[in-house]
């Protein structure tokens, strides 16, 4: 529908003759893939073996970056012309886990975009990018791998290695793709986010510790050689690393320096050091008492990761094993709610197809009961709420529930279906 | 998946997954969490929907157990 001054206007930008020619050959294409559609409709229904067997296999390498969702889709446009099943993997390697939250999450999401175009997603970890992508397509048989066009600097495949020029290399009889996105490398495109995670009182403790540390190396001072102190701070910051974690460990690492300098280096009580030979120690110092902090801080949080994950795997022990070994629908809801929200610390609710076809909610809220002895014993029960009443059948019945609280934009996005 | 942080509906206060079994979904698990950043840790997501699927199985069970029972 176009108003008059604008119907020349549309003729004159986009009803031209080359937009006209891609339009038809869309159109075209579209109807050559209903076609093929049909055929295969066809043949399925009459039983007909297919005579262009599936040969072949790609496997998309897919990484944080934000491109990797139109890889993604570029892949499975790739797939559905060559008439090939299609992979697409992710590589964790360590570096995974200092990645900032949305990286992680958006590595999520282009997997489940995968998953939801009808790829087979895999997530696998291992030292080394290219090695894992090519040993499990070796391992799958893979005939083609498709990653993304690099879009770092070059100077990083001069430094780090280049995961695209690896890949190449290895993949023997396989082709490869390179297409618009990022290969599938692990470094993010936003380098890793230092957020702020220890208090100002850690930074405290820190202080605190190198203090502590000079207070020893003073009292030792007359007895030991100037080589001997500095273990004392080394010392120090690794207890530091390991109780205040990444940011006081830094701090502290620096501080240790200057006081070193200045206690302990002639001319005393000065940060001028006599010799030019102390420059040296305090670098080597410094250095040492980094790479000490970041050690301890990493083997730190790859624990605190690995006990985290133990503890939800042992959680789904406990919700599979209490599940297999229980009759009757609401008990089964009941341990289900019960575990999930103990893992998360969170309500849990399960929604469940009533009559009609309408979601009929139950909530198990853990509520404080007296026993019936009075012996004041306060006992957890989870309570199953019927949901009918406070839930109203609107549009949106979902974000009515009970007291949640409904979205501050009422209105649903579109989805957008592939 | 629906509700907090994904492409539906994202500003609900709660994380919705499917309950999905061999016969087709079965139900709708709803998490509502007092630090909804916890909530939406990919480890923590993939442990959900773990959970959301046992669960469904153990329903189905139920259901066909049921069923069976009437027939």
């Amino acid at each position: 529908m176009y108003i008059p001054q604008q119907t020349e206007h549309a003729r004159q930008h986009f009803f031209r003759k080359s937009n006209l020619i891609a339009l038809r050959e869309l159109a075209l294409r579209c109807m050559a893939d209903r076609v093929d559609k049909q055929m295969q409709v066809y043949c399925r229904d009459r039983a007909i073996a297919d005579t262009r067997p599936m040969t072949e296999r790609l496997l998309v390498g897919v990484s944080p970056s934000p491109l990797a969702a139109r890889l993604v889709r570029a892949a499975r446009r790739m797939a559905a012309r060559l008439r090939a099943e299609w992979l697409v993997v992710y590589i964790e390697t360590p570096a995974h886990l200092r990645l900032p939250e949305a990286d992680r999450q958006r590595v999520v999401q282009t997997l489940r975009l995968a998953e939801q175009l009808g790829a087979e997603t895999v997530i696998l970890s291992g030292q080394r990018v290219s090695d894992e992508i090519l040993a499990y397509a070796r391992a799958r048989n893979v005939t083609k791998l498709v990653v993304g066009k690099p879009v770092h600097p070059r100077w990083r495949d001069m430094v780090f290695g280049s995961i695209l020029d690896e890949l190449v290399r290895g993949s023997g009889d396989m082709e490869i793709a390179v297409i618009r996105g990022e290969p599938g490398d692990s470094r993010p495109l936003s380098s890793a986010v230092l957020q702020r995670t220890s208090s100002g009182l850690a930074y405290g403790w820190g202080m605190a510790g190198i203090a502590l540390c000079t207070l020893l190396a003073w009292l030792v001072f007359p007895y030991l050689a100037e080589a001997n102190l500095v273990m004392i701070y080394l010392l120090g910051i690794m207890a530091i690393a390991v109780r205040c974690g990444r940011g006081p460990a830094l701090w502290a690492s620096v501080l240790s320096v200057v006081a070193f300098d200045f206690f302990f280096v002639p001319p005393y009580l000065t940060l001028h050091a006599a010799d030019a030979q102390y420059l040296l120690t305090f670098t080597v110092m410094l250095l040492v008492a980094l790479v000490i902090s970041t050690l301890t801080v990493r083997l730190r949080q790859q624990a605190d990761a690995a006990r985290q994950r133990e503890r939800r795997t042992a959680s789904l022990y406990a919700m599979s094993r209490d599940l297999a070994s229980t009759q009757g629908r609401d008990r089964l809801l009941q341990i289900a709610a019960r575990h999930i929200s103990a893992v998360f610390d969170s309500r849990v609710a399960i929604l469940l197809p009533g009559a009609g076809g309408a979601l009929q909610a139950c909530e198990w809220v853990e509520e404080e009961r007296e026993m019936h002895d009075e012996s004041r014993v306060q006992a957890r029960t989870y309570v199953p709420v019927p949901m009918s009443r406070a839930w109203p059948s609107g549009s949106m019945p979902i974000n009515r529930w009970r007291g949640w609280a409904p979205p501050r934009s009422p209105v649903p996005r579109p989805c957008i279906c592939p | 998946m629906a509700g907090l942080g994904t492409a539906t509906l994202p500003s609900a206060t709660a994380l919705y997954l499917p309950m999905i079994a061999s016969r087709g979904a079965v139900g709708v698990l709803a998490v509502q969490s007092a630090r909804p950043q916890s909530l939406l840790a990919p480890e923590q997501v993939h442990w959900l929907e773990t959970c959301a699927s046992q669960t469904a199985l153990a329903l189905e069970r139920a259901i066909l157990a049921a069923e069976a029972q009437h027939a």
